[in-house]
């Protein structure tokens, strides 16, 4: 099995960053409807568990698409492009100010008066932030020479906001009633 | 081979015989099979036309077993011997059994040697959880047998969806006590979905709650011409409609004041809080008639609003887990087009109601709550089991919590989160941190807590004989692999020596292999002679699946994707296989069928690729370049 077989090629889809979503869904299942283990619940062991591989790269691979922010990295690695996720290095700085503004307000979340509310304000900065730094990819993508290491960076922005994202829903889940 | 399968729907070329299949529901309170016969999906009756099988075990002193309503009506006799509610039990240590489940009347005890798995002391010697589950499994079995006429090829047993790796393999191990084919564990709500949806052909996004006897399960799950795509699952493994008796119980001890609370005592006013609140269901109040052993007497009602009151923190306990699950879908509200009610437990009033305010919509009730998961296991058992080669129906289901490994500190790095669709694969890299370190020591844990403590440990290996490099230069790759079931497999690899160490991950409170074959053979079902019999069956099976499949896959395309050599090799091995098949020896038969597979294997690499482009084709990368 060509296991390295990229996963926009196995999908037949375009190699770049946007990506249409039905069209990827569809295929998708029928990818899945030729591979899923339970297509093969009586055949040979071997072919059970090549089925079970497949199927595996097919669910990774959707995973990774369906997400903009895993395509991008993802797009960084086919491309020879490292993250480099252990070195926080320069950031520019007001974006660190923001960060840290926007962990506290996050933080003193539970001692204001309407948390629900105050998360509302706080899932609406991080919402235009990431539609921000997709609209910025996106551009940079469809460049001539395409500047990587801009792309980085942005990177590294969107994945913050989307551990954010993350913790914010975790607290929705606390403060929400029916 | 059965890509044939996969090839083109409708043209399969297996003989259309019925291939008898069931369903299982094995509930914390009752369970149930189901099949389909005729096109009709239907759950078995006992001898006296009952479906439900109470989940109930009875060991005597003579060793022999009683299951069901028999071994419910002597419960409160004897109670130590008579065990109940086992389910909880499945794939837990004896730390967790004592949190988890109330006031227990077992005596539990565990061995240093082999597993950790408590065992319940009984008169008949003592019994694993998976021993317990094994007899209502086996109960079911004869069940299906005796009315379907026939051996069983295999069965869908269905888990609640929030079960863990350890719950899981326990289940699956008391199958083959149980001298069960397990096509696939299947998850109740996904189960449900299937019964469900299959029944009103519905499409859109749906939500399964399911509160059982002991444990809650909610999924959202999406439905799209058959494929039924789990996008969420939650809920709680210790919260059931046990616990609204237990409330009753509690709120009987404060006002009947029964004295000493023997084990016969709890048991008697279990009973009567379980009749209460099936009671409340219909009426508005129910009136106590408690005459207990001990001599004490008490006449007194329980309104349903004091009913209501007291079960409201169980019933709020289960809507959290709902707000996660459409979160975690990405989904509101109200996109829900419909919400399914499974499990005894939803006939109670205030959860409808509940359930009905939280979505905003009337929750759908029309489907026999009880049996509603053994039917869409004993749909998906049919299929599975080949006798609907036409079906467009798939499962896509998750793995409920997630899958990581210890690192420093006492730290979970997560290699697979929770809602990930199955089957997956995923490789994390590690390396030493000493000179010159020639093991690791690797543990897997599954939850959602950052804190190995606060995981469930599912396992612990080592990784021997990496060669001495200094610290940080060894490059370690463990890789988790999740099976359509969501059972684990774990194997470990150092890469710049190629070292490496693969385990099945059996869970710290699971059985050995070596525990379950010695079970397997002192069960007086399977003596010696049976055991061989049932290999050699096994294995001729195996061969005439082999053999049919690769006959098949030959006639339709050996001539376009095999020059004559290849052609031969492969026909070589087939023949021989047929040879051995008509013999009786067991293992003759099976490494035959290994050859086949091995001289075969490159073809079958090169039909599934085939069959990515099929599956692909018309769809040409260009097209989508504007």
């Amino acid at each position: 099995m060509e296991q390295q077989k990229n996963f926009f090629t196995l999908f037949g889809l375009p190699q770049q960053f946007d990506v249409n979503l039905s069209e990827l869904t569809e295929r998708y299942r029928a990818l899945q409807k030729q591979f899923h283990p339970d297509k093969f619940a009586n055949a040979s062991a071997s072919e059970r568990t090549l089925s079970v591989q497949q199927a595996s790269l097919v669910n990774d691979a959707y995973t990774v698409l369906k997400s903009p922010l895993l395509r991008v990295k993802y797009l960084l690695e086919i491309n020879g492009v490292s993250l480099d996720e252990e070195s926080n290095s320069i950031m520019d700085p007001d974006f660190l100010m923001q960060q840290m503004e926007m962990r506290e307000t996050l933080e003193s979340v539970a001692t204001t008066s309407d948390p629900l509310g105050a998360l509302d304000e706080i899932a609406d900065k991080v919402d235009k932030q990431n539609n921000q730094i997709k609209k910025d990819i996106r551009s940079l993508f469809l460049e001539e020479n395409i500047c990587y290491e801009k792309i980085v960076e942005d990177v590294r922005k969107w994945q913050f906001f989307s551990r954010l994202q993350t913790q914010i829903d975790e607290l929705y889940i606390r403060y929400e009633k029916n | 081979m059965a890509l044939l399968q996969i090839s083109e729907p409708g043209q399969s070329t297996a003989p259309h015989q019925h291939r008898l299949a069931v369903g299982i529901d094995l509930g914390t309170t009752n369970s149930l099979v189901a099949t389909v016969r005729s096109g009709q999906t239907e759950t078995l009756p006992d001898e006296h036309g009952k479906h439900l099988l109470p989940s109930v075990v009875r060991y005597m002193p003579d060793e022999s077993v009683v299951v069901g309503y028999d071994a419910i009506s002597e419960s409160a006799r004897d109670p130590l011997n008579t065990i109940i509610s086992v389910k909880r039990f499945m794939g837990r240590g004896i730390n967790d059994i004592k949190s988890h489940a109330g006031q227990l009347p077992y005596e539990f005890v565990t061995h240093d040697t082999g597993s950790k798995m408590p065992f319940i002391k009984t008169v008949a010697g003592e019994k694993s959880p998976v021993e317990v589950s094994a007899e209502i499994l086996r109960q079911l079995r004869k069940r299906a047998e005796n009315t379907l006429g026939g051996e069983l090829v295999g069965a869908v047993i269905t888990v609640p969806a929030y079960f863990d790796d350890a719950q899981r393999q326990s289940t699956k191990d008391a199958a083959q006590l149980a001298g069960l084919n397990v096509f696939r564990l299947l998850n109740e709500p996904t189960a449900a979905a299937i019964a469900y949806g299959l029944d009103t052909g519905s499409e859109g996004d749906i939500v399964v709650f399911d509160l059982g006897g002991g444990t809650f399960d909610v999924s959202v799950l999406r439905l799209n011409k058959g494929v039924f795509e789990v996008l969420a699952t939650g809920g709680d493994t210790a919260l059931g409609g046990d616990d609204f008796d237990l409330a009753i119980v509690d709120w009987l001890i404060q006002n009947v004041h029964p004295g000493e609370l023997s084990r016969e005592i709890i048991r008697e006013l279990s009973h009567a809080a379980r009749q209460a609140k099936e009671a409340l269901t219909d009426q508005m109040s129910y009136e106590f008639d408690l005459q207990l052993s001990n001599g004490v007497t008490w006449n007194n009602s329980l309104s349903r609003e004091k009913f209501n009151e007291l079960i409201e923190p169980l019933v709020q306990k289960a809507l959290r887990p709902c707000r996660q699950a459409l979160r975690d879908a990405g989904i509101a509200k109200d996109e829900v087009l419909q919400v399914v009610m499974v499990g005894g437990s939803t006939r109670v009033p205030l959860v409808r109601q509940r359930v009905g305010e939280f979505f905003e919509k009337e929750p759908l009730v029309d489907i026999d709550p009880d049996r509603v998961v053994a039917i869409g296991a004993a749909i998906q058992a049919d299929i599975l089991a080949g006798n609907k080669p036409d079906s467009d129906m798939l499962l896509l289901d998750i793995i409920p919590l997630s899958l990581g490994l210890e690192t420093m500190g006492g730290l979970v790095e997560k290699i697979i989160p929770r809602n990930t669709t199955i089957p997956i694969a995923r490789a994390q890299e590690f390396t030493t941190y000493k000179d010159g370190q020639t093991a690791m020591a690797i543990h897997v844990v599954q939850g959602e807590r950052e804190v190995v403590d606060d995981c469930r440990s599912l396992a612990r290996f080592e990784l021997r004989g990496i060669p001495p490099m200094v610290a940080g230069a060894a490059r370690i790759q463990v890789i988790f692999q999740v099976d359509a079931d969501g059972l684990l497999n774990v194997t470990a690899r150092e890469k710049n020596s190629g070292v490496s160490s693969r385990i099945e991950v059996k869970p710290s409170y699971g059985l050995s292999d070596a525990e379950i074959e010695s079970m397997l053979k002192s069960s007086f079902e399977f003596a010696e002679d049976d055991m061989q019999q049932r290999k050699l069956r096994e294995q001729q099976v195996e061969a005439d699946r082999e053999i049919l499949a690769l006959e098949a896959a030959l006639s339709e395309d050996a001539e376009s994707i095999l020059n004559a050599e290849e052609l031969a090799t492969i026909k070589e091995a087939l023949d021989t296989l047929k040879l051995v098949r008509q013999g009786d020896d067991a293992e003759k038969i099976k490494s035959s069928i290994e050859n086949v597979e091995h001289v075969c294997a490159f073809y079958v690499e090169r039909r599934m690729n085939r069959n990515i482009e099929k599956a692909m084709s018309g769809h040409k990368v260009e097209d989508f370049e504007k």
